[in-house]
């Protein structure tokens, strides 16, 4: 019995004595992310090149070094670079890295192959290996590739590298006839396609989740019966669904005024768009398959801009119901649910944006006459400013990963002439590549999903 | 007899008494099932081992009048050495301004030496800054400390946030310890993999007269050694604090001051 006592008074008792010490603990904070440094080894050239192989080798060289850079707040990438080694010295001073990526290409079956193995230093282990024939006919989007899988083997998450960039353009505008098209491109600003023929003007394009439908807005003319009975020429706003396998388009709605704004629900099935037959403008939720739509602001002043977390449980948008142009939150499986302000500053804000995880929310909001992106969390803390002295900056859009933002920024030039093009930065604001120049002017980036 | 024999019989066996045994029995039963719940549900019973801990953060009054000016790039490029050196002196006109007003309050009312040796002995007691930051239950999320870290939209440091309280050895004390993590910060790095893993590791340091570290010690590991040995680099790196004031060495030198990373 008093061994159990003397047992129990030592397990408290212990307690008790820890509590005299007097101490003071100070915070230090977060931790900065230290950049891994990154080396890739010269290319070992074990095939004889025909034609033009060669050049795509080099070709593949700079894209995989130049990929990695985009994410330069994660690694630095080595300039000076040791020769290839198939079984790399891993004390070796040329190497000094925490990962090496060693590079060769060889032949095989009169094809031409590739072999890349990125390599733990610091653990001194092989963390991955690419081996693949190398598709010299599309040497850019095999490099993509593979520096995809390089960075996988990395940090296990997928990377941009293989995502494109949907945009609108105003390239192909004559002098009293403006239009505005769609277009996609490389997310590095590469490969530039046009995708509509309309003759019109296009605007807020959007992504399926599976990157195969493409929802965007065209204005156009309709004759209406005016008041004198004559006929009248309106303008309406009406959305398109384009299929950008088969390539081809349907008007999924064109209630009278607009039908605008619109993003695919998370599994694809519905989108949600603005309309704004009941006058004012509102959100509502439309099922792909049957049509049917179903309200889901309700306040009488407007409702525009929707976007949706990554589950489909949360929806931002931009309301005037304050009587400022402010973001919002709400769950949208009802109307008018958990409706939740999240700006209360700002004097026009514009665009809000999830990130991925929908745990931010980036948008553009008027500052000294101009419009500069800002990130908020979704919870309404932690404001804080992406663009500064960088041009009229708006239109920002999260990549799949989160680690980025695209967005557009203007340039006036002179009172008639302006330059509007898109850049991307990373999550911190550090501006990280112009993607387009001199292709007219251009609006609302949309990142594709992985 | 046979039954004042049986209970001396008893006594013999069982000395505590079969009630008293029972009772001492459902008391620990008692204890230990409360301290099983404290440790599943989160309860504080018993208190941790930092009840005398005084835990401090910078803090940061955050009055959201308009949009930010600066921008992230702009926060992070700040060079922590003169952004300290700037609130120094900043705080300094602050602290002139508070004593010049004390000043016409106690001629009016004239208690001046009563009332600034009340100060004085208020300024002995544990500070009460602590506690206003840090509540039980309402520990900051690791984004909220980076935002924090990042000082965006700052107003004002809260340093002052009790006033007078600063005043003597333990303000001297106080102002010297929140002023460490800023020379901490720069050097406390990790790698990609140790980052956003909820770590938190506490490192007793032993600071010199002359401000130098003398001796760290893991105070709280982490469980993860490498993230150990970042915060111990950190340090080690940091090498010298300024040198603080002749009132504050024994406090410095004893090991009092723990630096929590991050918190």
């Amino acid at each position: 019995m008093f061994k159990l006592i003397t047992v129990v008074f030592l397990i408290f008792g212990l307690n008790a004595f820890s509590q005299e010490d007097a101490v003071t603990i100070v915070a230090v904070g977060e931790a900065e992310q230290e950049k891994d440094a990154l080396v890739f080894s010269k290319f070992k050239e074990d095939a004889k090149y025909k034609g033009e192989e060669g050049s795509k080798v080099k070709e593949l060289e700079t894209l995989l070094m130049e990929d990695f850079k985009f994410y330069r707040h994660l690694f630095e990438v080595k300039e000076e670079r040791p020769a290839y080694t198939a079984s790399p010295n891993f004390e070796d001073d040329s190497i000094k890295s925490r990962y090496l990526i060693t590079m060769k290409t060889y032949e095989q079956e009169n094809a031409l192959w590739g072999e890349f193995k990125v390599y733990d230093v610091v653990n001194k282990r092989l963390a991955g290996t690419v081996n693949d024939k190398i598709w010299t006919s599309n040497i850019r989007k095999f490099g993509h590739s593979v520096a995809n899988r390089l960075y996988k083997s990395i940090t296990g998450n997928e990377s941009i590298f293989n995502t494109k960039i949907v945009f609108i353009s105003d390239r192909t505008s004559r002098k009293d006839d403006s239009r505005k098209e769609v277009y996609i491109m490389d997310f590095d600003g590469e490969k530039k396609q046009r995708i509509t023929f309309k003759n019109s003007l296009i605007l807020s394009p959007a992504i399926s989740p599976d990157n195969k439908s493409l929802l965007f807005t065209s204005i156009e003319s309709r004759w209406q019966k005016s008041k004198d009975g004559r006929p009248r020429k309106v303008q309406n706003l009406n959305l398109y669904l384009y299929d950008l396998v088969t390539r081809k388009q349907k008007v999924i709605s064109s209630t009278e005024g607009i039908n605008s704004g619109a993003i695919f629900s998370a599994d694809g099935q519905d989108i949600y768009l603005t309309l704004s037959n009941l006058k004012n403008a509102d959100i509502y939720k439309m099922n792909l398959k049957t049509g049917k739509k179903h309200r889901i602001t309700t306040h009488f002043l407007d409702d525009v801009d929707p976007h949706i977390n990554e589950d489909g449980s949360m929806m931002t948008f931009l309301s005037g119901r304050s009587g400022k142009a402010m973001i919002y939150t709400m769950d949208p499986s009802k109307a008018e649910k958990d409706v939740k302000r999240i700006s209360y500053v700002g004097r026009f804000n514009a665009a809000p944006r999830f990130s991925p995880d929908g745990k931010e929310i980036v948008f553009s909001s008027w500052v000294d006459n101009r419009f500069d992106i800002y990130k908020i969390d979704s919870t309404g803390n932690n404001l804080v400013r992406l663009t500064k002295d960088f041009g009229s900056n708006e239109e920002p859009w999260f990549s799949p990963d989160g680690q980025f933002i695209v967005f557009t920024s203007q340039r006036v030039i002179s009172s008639k002439k302006a330059e509007q093009d898109i850049y991307i930065m990373n999550r911190d604001g550090e501006i990280i590549k112009k993607l387009t120049n001199n292709y007219g002017k251009t609006f609302t980036p949309r990142w594709s999903n992985f | 007899m046979t039954e004042s024999f049986l209970h001396s019989h008893r006594f013999k066996n069982d000395p505590l008494g079969k009630f008293f045994s029972l009772a001492l029995g459902a008391h620990i039963l008692l204890a230990m099932i409360a301290y099983i719940i404290s440790f599943v549900f989160n309860f504080q019973f018993f208190e941790s081992k930092n009840k005398n801990a005084e835990i401090i953060q910078s803090a940061v009054r955050v009055d959201v009048v308009g949009m930010p000016k600066f921008t992230v790039q702009e926060l992070k490029n700040l060079d922590p050495a003169t952004t300290s050196k700037g609130q120094k002196a900043d705080s300094a006109p602050a602290k002139a301004e508070v004593e010049s007003k004390s000043d016409v309050e106690f001629k009016s009312t004239e208690k001046k030496i009563k009332l600034s040796s009340l100060f004085s002995s208020l300024s002995n007691r544990p500070v009460e800054k602590a506690k206003k930051i840090k509540k039980k239950g309402s520990v900051l999320s690791a984004k909220e400390l980076n935002s924090l870290a990042l000082e965006g939209n700052k107003v004002s440091e809260g340093q002052s946030l009790v006033g007078d309280s600063l005043k003597g050895a333990q303000g001297a004390y106080i102002e010297y310890v929140s002023s460490m993590p800023s020379y901490v910060r720069p050097y406390w790095k990790l790698p990609s993999y140790l980052l956003n893993k909820e770590l938190k590791a506490r490192i007793r340091v032993f600071v010199s007269q002359s401000g130098r570290i003398i001796k760290t010690e893991i105070y709280e590991s982490s469980g993860v050694p490498e993230f150990d040995k970042r915060a111990l680099e950190a340090l080690k790196k940091t090498g010298s604090f300024p040198a603080p004031d002749k009132s504050i060495w024994t406090r410095l030198t004893s090991g009092d001051v723990i630096l929590g990373f991050p918190l």
